[in-house]
């Protein structure tokens, strides 16, 4: 018998009476219904809602420079403002923007052609390719790639581009003469932010989130290192223990030919009570250095870890990379923090000569090694993300996301010498606030966190299992959950304590998460609207018209069965859409008993999780135990209480997945 | 004018009959070079021991696969042996194939399919993937799809989608849905159906073609040409020089040129053996690996040469079958690590050979070789 | 009629020069085996008026016919033997259905009783030079292909010597082509596909009765002895009642009685009334069912209900009393193939049925006692091979045309290893099954006698 629990104390009977309710009239509607659904259509562009009337207005448009790239001669900086979705010159002599042209949607990474005269922008939401003329700033051709591309760059010869695909967890290589996407290379997962090497012999990928693993181990990262002779990937370079992986910064051959890597360091298997005692989530570089490898073997790579936090203050969510032409300086976003940190490179690189080998693991969790290496902290605006040293040395400049501006650094003094504002909008709407609020970790204690720390990427999960709820080792680790969509998905968290946002936002963060005084109860609405305003991204595994393939439609129909493959009815609640109802997101909002706890549980009935792009965010189950959706029926419904699918063959359960991948 | 005509006329004349003599004489030579040189490598030099059950040459490299793992070699020496323990999904490796675009390494094991790319493992079994099943016997790359022969039938991964389809009895005309190895064409796949002869896939039209045992039965092979000599299909080899595909069976050899059938047994040509395990064919060449040795049967000059150790001495053995049943025995100073063939590549002029007890390299030479009459 | 005789005195006469002429193979040396006597006998002692195209044309090449049909040529016999020193047990691995949501599982636990018992009864004799033999048990578990694996498993995990299964011919067919591969001896002692052994795989070892002789034998019965010319079939719609039919269905059709309707039901149908609705429309004189004994109950009770009168004849999974048990008095009259005769006083089998009754509270099925014989069969080729598995397989293929007495009665083996001995009828008189041999006609009414 499934059991169905509540947050509240119900008694038994009482609660299966209330499911039995709930589930007849889930059936009676989604039956009603089922017939008429159609899948999902992609959704209306961010709208907001005018708190006074009520009525839907255009959201506020700021800009959010996420992305820039610096003239050959240093005189013009192409910034990428994703919110506008445009690219922006800004003449460095008057600190003025000079040219603007549209690109496409959600813009968020830039190239530039090796002789300076073409530009090229990835935009997420279109998966596209702008390709701009940096002069004119006219449209030349607009190019197709893969899923949601973010980070790209030429080859040395300027003939080929290529492209990181973060849904796609891989990389497009693009002929620029044709225009035609030749090859894909499959990368590590959720791919970011891409770089040519100084010498144009490999490029580099970094990839923001862990490969799926068990949920007991720790994560690991990849940097995907291609060929750009063969077009191959020549190496995937292991970086324990990190996650969030995003711009890439080589240093020259002078100064070591390192290669650094912000990233983060969680502890997410410890309860997270002991953020109160520092060291919980750390921020730092993996220095990734080419070992040396014998003369015919393929070139290995040697990675260290360093933080850059120091012992009573965090520098939360390393974002920017970039290092002065002769590499002395190497300067490190800490978007969370407002801060970007100047590394003395001969310092780090000291610090990495003369650590012994076998204390080299340790430099990853020593928070007293920063003061060695940090000449600076300089504070510049909100959200700082990317960074570029001008080609003379003698500017650095920072784009801050959340302030629609860009901090000017004197590499002389290392001192910020100016902001130049972009002309964001002088008002602050709610989610704007709200949104400021998502990437800022000031609130957590010491520093060590923001909301977008563990949700990077506006919203992902960061496909971690984490233990939150109990001081006790190992109990209760629950997989953390994406905020793509989450509006009408109430109640919240696995244990589905949390009835709307605010309670999960509110007190409980402060208390549970950040163990700081929390927000304000305006902040709270504040970054409740900009959550609920964070919306499914367009999902490509369904066509354009939202037509089912074979394959998809023969899943469809299994996962609105009420009969076994051999006509055997199907208790209501063994269905796959009475818990996951299309009326609601596909989800029931009720706790369900699917026979997945585990001895480690508490509790033995959690909240449905919608379904809604749920192929984009593995693990899956509570706890983070299925690795993929195969895992969930294969093996983790023994006795089909996960609903029936013992009946199914190999290939149905392909067709039924093949649905799940379109919602 | 008349005179110039003349001349021109013997110069042609001349150059046809200088084309001819050279064709026959390369027909010739061709014909006379044998693979008399054979670097082994067995568990007496390092390599795993026991069956080597495929071979891929990738340029320089050769992956071998193996009853302990897979073996990577570099121009001609052990670069790596890679286990479970390296994250290989199964320790007995039945297919490789590499794809040239990306550089990814696809192997199938009776474990699952792993993909190779960059120094990593990534495996895909039937239970954490779309993966018909972890007995796979045969991979290929097409494009950016990869196409995996299982025992319970044949999956399309898209590695673009990452979405996997099945092949089998329910959506394609299989007999029986155990598939042990596939050949690319430029237009069609071809699948050797183990009890389900063979199969093609059209890649423009995306229909299925089978072609199977016209007598339908298991015990007999009613006439000589009749079609596929048998369903048993242990291997497919599409030709794209001569536009034929090659099934090698436990029951005789066929070929298919999309008009006529060609069947081939121990009692009517010079093939060693009727129980094949394998068939690779390019240009004028087609190789049976037996399990009593390698044939080798050129379709140009209609002549077979079978290489094995002697079964008595253990000495290179070269045995030639020429049109009309002529037949020659010559003797090599090396040979076959086995005389049981499973599985070869080619790498120029050079082939691979996958035998029961060890790798072979062996080289063409048009070296002297001893006749022996018999 | 004489065609018929002058073919099975020739048969006689080249078998047993067939079985005097198996030389004992010399289980040390590599060197491939040397040939032996010319072809002998027809593939599965085949009827001649069954054998295909046989009145038009003679095939271009037979198969499996000659002693060279499971040459092997591999090297397994140079592997070094496993050290016994080295060894807790010697293992022999298991594959059958054991779960009890399996329909098959009751051949599957039978199968294993049978097998365990037999280890057993080694274990007590002294084991392998002192070393136990242990069992290790793989369930057949269709669900998302977890039986593929087994194999792999016994070969790579459990370090097996060999093993014996499964039931079902689909699994078996999966383990038949994987070691092919990893060369472990299979004994199958429960599937009745033919195709099976039509593989030229030499690990493979088959001793239960299989489709082919069932279906030679119920054709046989049915059009020379019965004279029946309307016959239809009703078979299950899974591999064993696919294959099953086959075999029946074309020897039928050669000799000029094609059944003139075939009817199939899903594998949990409960009520067949389409299915007979449509066989009695057809007029047919007589039914036969290939399917399991629960079906062929429930046809026989609702066949019987709807009036129809028609003989019923069935192949050898509906020889259990659970027929009786659904269709009570409307089983009366039912004829089936059985793989054993359980009435036979001979005290090889009434001593093992004693020995099984006591241990396992319980009648020893077909299943039972033909894994019983398998296992000890394997037993004896490891005691005989060593732990070498090649030499294993060796050891089987030396009953190569030769007979081996058990429990389960007299097997007989052709080229393939395939048991092709003369099945057992059964025929329900007053709610028991009644038992008699098998006695083949010359296919025009005449009754020959068995070489075997």
């Amino acid at each position: 018998m499934k059991v169905c629990s509540a947050s509240s104390a119900i008694g038994g009977s009482r609660l299966l009476n209330l499911l039995a309710g709930i589930a007849a009239l889930a059936m009676v509607l989604v039956s009603a219904t089922a017939i008429m659904w159609q899948p999902p259509v992609a959704k209306a562009s961010p709208q907001t809602i005018d708190s006074d009337s009520g009525s839907y207005i255009p959201r506020t448009q700021y800009l959010s420079p996420v992305a820039m790239k610096l003239s050959l001669n240093g005189r013009w900086l192409y910034i990428v403002c994703e919110d506008s979705e445009q690219v922006l010159a800004v003449d460095t002599y008057s600190r003025r923007v000079v040219r603007r042209a549209r690109v496409g949607r959600m813009p968020r990474g830039i190239a530039l052609s090796p002789d300076g005269k073409t530009l090229y922008v990835s935009n997420e939401n279109s998966d596209t390719v702008s390709e701009i003329d940096a002069e004119t700033f006219q449209i030349r051709r607009t190019l197709p790639v893969g899923w949601r591309p973010v980070g790209l760059t030429t080859d040395r010869a300027g003939k080929v581009l290529y492209v990181a695909n973060t849904l796609g967890d891989d990389i497009s290589l693009v002929d620029l003469n044709s225009g035609r996407e030749f090859k894909r290379l499959q990368a590590g997962h959720y791919p970011e932010y891409i770089a040519l090497s100084r010498d144009g012999t490999r490029i580099y990928v970094a990839n923001l989130l862990a490969r799926i693993a068990p949920a007991d181990q720790p994560p690991v990262s990849e940097l995907t290192v291609i060929d750009t002779s063969h077009q191959v990937v020549a190496a995937r370079v292991n970086v324990p223990g990190a996650i969030q992986m995003r711009h890439i910064a080589e240093l020259p051959p002078s100064a070591g030919g390192y290669l650094l890597v912000p990233f983060m360091q969680p502890k997410n298997l410890n309860p997270l009570v002991q953020i109160q005692q520092g060291w919980y989530l750390t921020h730092g570089l993996a220095v990734i250095r080419p070992a040396v490898a014998a003369a015919d073997g393929p070139q290995k790579y040697k990675v260290s870890e360093v933080l850059l936090d120091d012992i009573d203050h965090y520098y939360a969510d390393g974002f920017g990379a970039a290092v002065t032409p002769d590499g002395r300086w190497a300067l490190v976003t800490a978007s969370g923090a407002n801060v970007v940190s100047v590394v003395d490179t001969a310092m780090l690189r000291h610090l990495l000569l003369h650590t012994p080998p076998a204390r080299q693991q340790e430099l990853a969790n020593r928070l007293d090694s920063a003061s060695h290496f940090v000449a600076e902290r300089l504070s510049v605006g909100r959200n700082p993300t990317d960074v570029v040293a001008s080609p003379d040395g003698r500017f650095a400049y920072i784009a801050n996301r959340m302030d629609d501006t860009v901090s000017v650094v004197d590499m002389r003094s290392t001192q910020i010498a100016s902001t130049i504002d972009l002309g964001g909008p002088r008002e602050i709407s709610r989610e704007r606030s709200g949104e400021r609020l998502f990437f800022d970790a000031s609130h957590c204690y010491q520093g060590q966190m923001a909301c977008a720390t563990c949700h990077p990427h506006e919203g992902l999960s960061d496909g971690l299992a984490w233990s939150l709820e109990t001081p006790k080792l190992g109990r209760d680790v629950v997989e953390n959950r994406t905020l793509y969509g989450i509006d009408g998905t109430s109640p919240f968290k696995w244990n589905g304590k949390n009835p709307n946002l605010q309670t999960q936002d509110g007190p409980r963060t402060a208390m549970y998460i950040f163990r700081s005084q929390g927000f304000s109860s305006k902040e709270v609405n504040d970054l409740v609207a900009y959550i609920d305003s964070l919306r499914l991204p367009r999902n490509p595994h369904l066509a354009s018209n939202s037509q089912l393939t074979d394959a998809q439609t023969r899943g469809r129909a299994i996962f609105f069965r009420d009969r076994t493959m051999d006509g055997k009815l199907i208790p209501p609640l063994d269905r796959c859409y009475t818990c996951h109802s299309p009326l609601s997101h596909y989800t029931s909002r009720v706790l369900m008993d699917v026979g997945t706890a585990t001895p480690d549980d508490t509790i033995r009935a959690f909240d449905v999780p919608q379904l809604e792009s749920v192929v984009t965010r593995p693990p899956y189950l509570h706890n983070g135990e299925a690795l993929e959706l195969e895992d969930i029926w294969t093996k983790f419904n023994p006795h089909d209480k996960h609903g029936v699918t013992s009946d199914l063959n190999k290939a149905q359960l392909n067709d039924l997945i093949e649905f799940l991948k379109t919602l | 004018m008349e005179r110039t005509k003349a001349i021109s006329r013997v110069r042609d004349l001349l150059c046809i009959v200088g084309l001819l003599i050279l064709a026959t004489g390369w027909a010739t030579a061709q014909a006379s070079s044998y693979y008399t040189k054979w670097i082994n490598y067995t568990s007496a030099n390092g390599f795993p021991p026991g069956e080597v059950y495929c071979v891929t040459v990738d340029g320089n490299r050769v992956w071998a696969g193996t009853g302990h793992g897979l073996v990577l070699l570099e121009d001609g020496r052990i670069k790596k042996i890679f286990t479970t323990k390296d994250g290989l999904s199964g320790m007995a490796v039945m297919s490789v194939a590499v794809d040239k675009q990306t550089g990814a390494v696809w192997i199938g094991t009776f474990g699952g399919l792993s993909r190779y790319s960059g120094g990593q493992f990534t495996n895909y079994t039937n239970l954490s993937s779309g993966l018909a099943n972890d007995l796979v016997y045969g991979v290929a790359v097409q494009g950016q799809y990869v196409w995996v022969a299982t025992t319970a039938g044949v999956n399309r991964f898209d590695t673009y989608t990452g979405s996997w389809q099945i092949f089998n009895e329910s959506n394609a005309p299989f007999e029986e849905p155990w598939t042990y190895s596939i050949s690319v064409g430029a237009e069609k796949v071809y699948f050797a159906v183990w009890g389900g002869g063979v199969l093609s896939y059209d890649l423009a039209n995306h229909y299925w073609k089978p072609y199977t045992d016209p007598d339908g039965e298991m015990e007999l092979v009613l006439y000589r040409n009749q079609g596929l000599i048998h369903n048993i299909v242990s291997s497919v080899s599409w030709n794209p020089d001569t536009k034929t595909f090659w099934a090698s069976t436990y029951f005789g050899l066929s070929s298919y040129d999309g008009r006529n059938w060609h069947n081939y047994l121990k009692k009517d040509s010079g093939l060693i053996s009727n129980f094949i395990n394998a068939v690779k064919s390019r240009g004028d060449e087609v190789f049976a690996c037996t399990q009593k040795g390698l044939s080798e049967f050129n379709t140009r000059t209609n002549t077979w040469v079978t290489y094995r150790p002697d079964p008595k001495t253990g000495r290179g053995e070269i045995l030639i079958t020429r049109p009309g049943g002529n037949k020659r025995h010559m003797e090599s100073s090396t040979t076959l690590a086995h005389n049981y063939i499973l599985n070869l590549d080619f790498q120029g002029d050079d082939i691979w050979v996958a035998t029961a007890n060890g790798l072979s390299h062996g080289i063409r030479k048009h070296s002297k070789v001893v006749a022996i009459p018999r | 009629m004489v065609l018929g005789i002058e073919i099975r005195a020739e048969v006689l006469v080249i078998a047993l020069a067939g079985l005097l002429s198996i030389p004992a193979r010399s289980q040390s040396t590599s060197s491939p085996v040397a040939p032996k006597a010319a072809p002998t006998m027809p593939y599965a002692d085949m009827p001649p008026a069954a054998v295909p195209y046989g009145r038009y044309r003679k095939p271009y090449k037979e198969w499996f016919v000659d002693p060279s049909t499971l040459d092997y040529n591999g090297a397994a016999r140079e592997r070094s033997d496993v050290e016994l020193n080295e060894l807790k047990t010697v293992n022999i691995g298991f594959l059958g259905p054991l779960d009890a949501d399996n329909v098959d599982s009751p051949y599957g636990v039978a199968m294993l009783h049978g097998s365990q018992m037999a280890v057993d009864e080694a274990n007590a004799r002294g084991g392998y030079d002192g070393k136990p033999f242990a069992l290790n048990v793989h369930d057949d578990l269709p669900l998302w292909g977890a039986s593929s694996m087994a194999i792999v498993d016994m070969v790579y995990k459990d370090h097996d010597v060999a093993m014996l299964g499964s039931v079902d011919s689909a699994s078996t067919h999966i383990e038949v082509r994987a070691t092919l591969k990893l060369e472990l001896p299979i004994m199958d002692t429960a599937t009745n596909d033919p195709t099976v052994t039509q593989t030229r795989i030499p690990w493979l070892m088959h001793n239960f009765p299989d489709d082919r002789q069932q279906g030679y034998a119920l054709a046989d019965y049915i059009f020379n002895q019965r004279h029946l010319k309307r016959v239809g079939i009703l078979q299950v719609n899974n591999r064993y009642g696919r294959a099953g039919k086959d075999v029946f269905f074309e020897t039928a059709r050669r000799i000029g009685h094609q059944p003139i309707v075939e009817v199939w039901f899903a594998p949990d149908t409960t009520d067949f009334s389409a299915q007979l609705e449509t066989l009695k429309s057809s007029g047919i004189d007589g039914l036969v069912i290939w399917g399991n004994a629960s079906q062929a109950g429930s046809i026989l009770k609702q066949m019987r209900a709807m009036g129809m009168q028609q003989p019923v004849f069935a192949s050898s999974r509906a020889c259990y009393p659970e027929t009786v048990k659904i269709a009570g008095p409307a089983a009366e009259g039912l004829v089936s193939i059985s793989a054993i005769d359980p009435t036979r006083t001979d005290p090889s089998w009434q001593q093992f049925r004693q020995r099984f009754l006591n241990r396992f509270h319980a009648e020893p099925d077909a299943y039972a006692a033909y894994a019983y014989d398998g296992m000890n069969m394997l037993i004896a080729a490891i005691q005989k091979a060593g732990l070498n598995r090649g030499k294993i397989m060796d050891a089987l293929r030396q009953y190569e045309m030769k007979s081996y007495i058990g429990v389960s009665g007299k097997a007989f083996f052709d080229y393939t290893l395939n048991n092709i001995a003369p099945v057992t009828f059964a025929r329900i008189q007053n709610g028991q099954f009644v038992y008699w041999p098998e006695q083949r006609t010359d296919w025009k009414g005449k009754p020959v006698s068995f070489f075997r």
